[in-house]
């Protein structure tokens, strides 16, 4: 049944609709401005629709955004298309689906969507009717892991949607509980982390917690982590540098304890200024890399005929 | 017949899934005549299961209870895929199904194959002839071949019988050797048969803690170091593979206890090899674990990208187990064959002493034990 065709335009009072009433919510997690500008201009062209409630009020079906921008601009009144209250919670989400399907590009927004439908339609119906749609593969681990997603808090969600946080790291976030993800989510704000460099400090210290059976503020409880997030007198790319390099050593000491021996047996060598000497990656095997820089192939010709000549 | 029984048990099949075209094969009236209360699925059926076991949350859970019956089309006999990166043993494959019944929380199985459920090649004589003719191709080359490399070799051996058939065709071949490793103590079959040194009967070890908690449905670690001991006292040779070792704190006493066991039991002399793996595994394995077990701590652990891309912890670190390990063993046997699998050559000369630089001289040196 197509419910929109059953529908009526109507001029209510605004105080009934519950604009943050989230039973048909397609997430939107961008800047609101831009809509607003338009209704500032040319008012709402479509009327939102909206679900009658048995209380007399009503909830957002299609047009959420456009009827919290007319709230924040102070309307009384708005034109809106109501649907009764007798229509089934599957069929209104189906319809805001539908109505939003174009715009559900993000990982957050997927995620909120797919763990919505799945507490709507069987496994069956949302892989075969919804997911080739939002081009989510209909099998696999990438369903399960997007309702873990579409679970978390609204502030990591809207990270994921502008980029500043990858799926994966929100994935690895949705095995911590919510206190910890909360010390997470201002560390990286704090030290102004990147996506990438995101993914490295939270995974680090999520298997450091596994591994050291803690949690997120135990770890960073430990006064060598204090000391720098405290630190005011270094910039923050300086601190956030220090913070992750601390990580490193405490993720893997055998690493850390071999590239400051190197370090110093490259010191000990007393290398010419045009030489350098990098280990092996990860210490696999005994291998060393030198890099002689020539200042062209003259002196370059030079330097491979000595070594030629050298008795190695 | 009842311990017989008892093994079918163990592992238990609800659904067996026959493709058309396998139907007729005597292995697969043999198999559903001994799962008398398996569901049976054929053609569309299958479609629609194999459909309905991808919407399930743990599609490797459930696919663990459904037996797939098919005719095996590619090469029935592979080199292990093993990595130029490092040395590796040279083993070749014999291809008689894939998936295990167990399910071991480190197994690289998760995320290797596409497919959920067990399959097994029921076109037996396929393989033979595919076998025969491997053989036949490379007459002077040394084949150590085995089973256990995309299943257990014994799992499935009570439905089967693919090892017992397989001894008997190659216990007489001169130059070659057939492994069959196992997590189970499944080896009544291989008692009934004569024995052979062109066969080794080899079990997957690891610390007692590890085997009870990780290696879910598996064979309890001393049934399978007693079935080894019956193997041997039938006359078989035997080899043991700790893999992987996990690193936690206090693994040393752990393994040694288990290596303890093993000398406790098995006769030295009648021991061809042990090999040592630490855990490595594709990064992939991780994310899948953490969305079947949660967090498993040892994932979790300091690793790093190893030359062949999987997460290995440093050298470092695996030296000095693999030195251990190996000190421990040849305290009861001085000239015990041990190897590495999947290790460089840094490593091997570090932690055993030993100058391995290829694969052809890892080939020479287990071809050796068995000479």
């Amino acid at each position: 049944m197509n419910w929109l065709e059953h529908t009526v335009t109507v001029t209510i009072s605004l105080e009934r609709v519950r604009v943050n009433d989230l039973t048909y919510e397609i997430p939107f997690f961008g800047e609101s401005k831009p809509l607003e500008t338009s209704i500032k201009c040319a008012g709402i062209l479509n009327a939102p629709v909206v679900q009658e409630q048995s209380d007399g009020g009503m909830i957002p079906v299609l047009g959420r955004r456009r009827l919290k921008v007319a709230q924040d601009l102070g309307w009384a009144e708005i034109q809106v298309r109501p649907l009764p209250s007798s229509m089934p919670e599957q069929d209104g989400y189906e319809l805001a689906f539908w109505d939003n399907c174009l715009r559900i590009s993000d990982s957050a927004t997927t995620a909120v969507v797919v763990n919505r439908l799945l507490e709507l339609f069987s496994k069956e119906t949302v892989c075969s009717r919804f997911l080739p749609v939002l081009s989510v593969p209909p099998r696999g681990p990438r369903i399960e892991r997007l309702c873990r997603v579409g679970r978390l808090e609204r502030p990591i969600l809207s990270a994921v949607a502008t980029g500043r946080l990858l799926e994966k790291t929100a994935v690895i976030l949705s095995h911590l509980n919510s206190a910890d993800r909360e010390i997470l989510m201002s560390l990286v704000q704090d030290l102004r982390l990147n996506a990438n460099t995101s993914d490295e400090v939270i995974a680090g210290l999520f298997d450091w917690t596994v591994v050291q059976q803690k949690s997120i503020g135990e770890i960073l409880a430990l006064s060598s982590f204090g000391r720098i997030l405290e630190d005011a007198d270094h910039p923050v790319p300086e601190k956030a540098a220090r913070f992750r390099t601390l990580l490193r050593s405490y993720r893997f000491p055998e690493l850390d304890r071999r590239e400051q021996e190197v370090q110093e047996w490259v010191r000990e060598c007393d290398l010419p200024r045009d030489v350098r000497i990098r280990h092996d990656h990860g210490f696999e095997t005994e291998e060393c890399t030198i890099e002689v820089r020539a200042s062209d192939r003259v002196r370059a010709r030079k330097i491979i005929e000595a070594l030629k000549n050298a008795d190695i | 017949m009842i311990a017989k029984w008892v093994e079918l048990m163990r592992f238990p099949i609800d659904e067996i899934w026959i493709d058309e075209d396998a139907a007729e094969e005597p292995l697969t009236r043999e198999v559903c005549r001994k799962l008398t209360s398996a569901r049976v699925l054929v053609g569309k059926e299958i479609a629609e299961a194999r459909a309905a076991i991808e919407l399930e949350a743990d599609p490797l859970l459930r696919g663990k209870r459904i037996l797939r019956l098919l005719r095996h089309r590619g090469a029935f006999v592979k080199p292990c895929p093993g990595t130029p990166a490092y040395v590796c043993c040279g083993l070749q494959i014999v291809h008689i199904g894939q998936g295990c019944p167990m399910d071991c929380r480190y197994c690289a199985l998760q995320v290797y194959f596409n497919r959920p459920v067990l399959e097994v090649f029921v076109n037996q004589d396929d393989l033979v002839r595919d076998l025969k003719k491997h053989l036949d191709d490379y007459p002077d080359r040394a084949h150590r071949l085995c089973t256990g490399e995309f299943t257990d070799s014994l799992a499935l051996e009570p439905l089967t019988g693919y090892a017992a058939r397989l001894v008997g065709l190659l216990r007489d071949t001169a130059n070659v050797l057939l492994e069959i490793k196992t997590k189970t103590d499944f080896i009544a079959p291989l008692l009934n048969l004569e024995p052979s040194n062109r066969i080794i009967v080899s079990f997957s070890v690891n610390a007692l803690p590890v085997s009870r908690s990780e290696e879910l449905r598996a064979t309890p670690l001393e049934s399978r170091i007693g079935a080894a001991a019956r193997a041997q006292r039938h006359g078989y040779r035997v080899g043991f593979h700790f893999d992987p070792i996990i690193p936690y704190s206090g693994w040393e006493e752990d393994y040694f206890q288990t290596v303890d066991a093993i000398f406790a039991k098995v006769d030295r002399e009648r021991i061809a090899w042990l090999s040592l793996g630490v855990l490595r595994f594709v990064p992939a394995l991780k994310e899948v674990s953490l969305d079947r077990f949660g967090p498993v701590p040892y994932f979790h652990d300091a690793f790093v990208r190893g030359l062949d891309g999987k997460s290995r912890v440093t050298a470092d670190r695996r030296i000095a187990v693999y030195r251990r390990l190996a000190d421990r063993i040849r305290s009861h046997s001085p000239d015990a064959r041990i190897y590495l699998c999947m290790e460089s050559p840094y490593v091997w000369r570090s932690s055993l002493g030993l100058p391995m630089s290829s694969d052809a001289d890892l080939s020479a040196y287990l071809d050796e034990a068995v000479s």
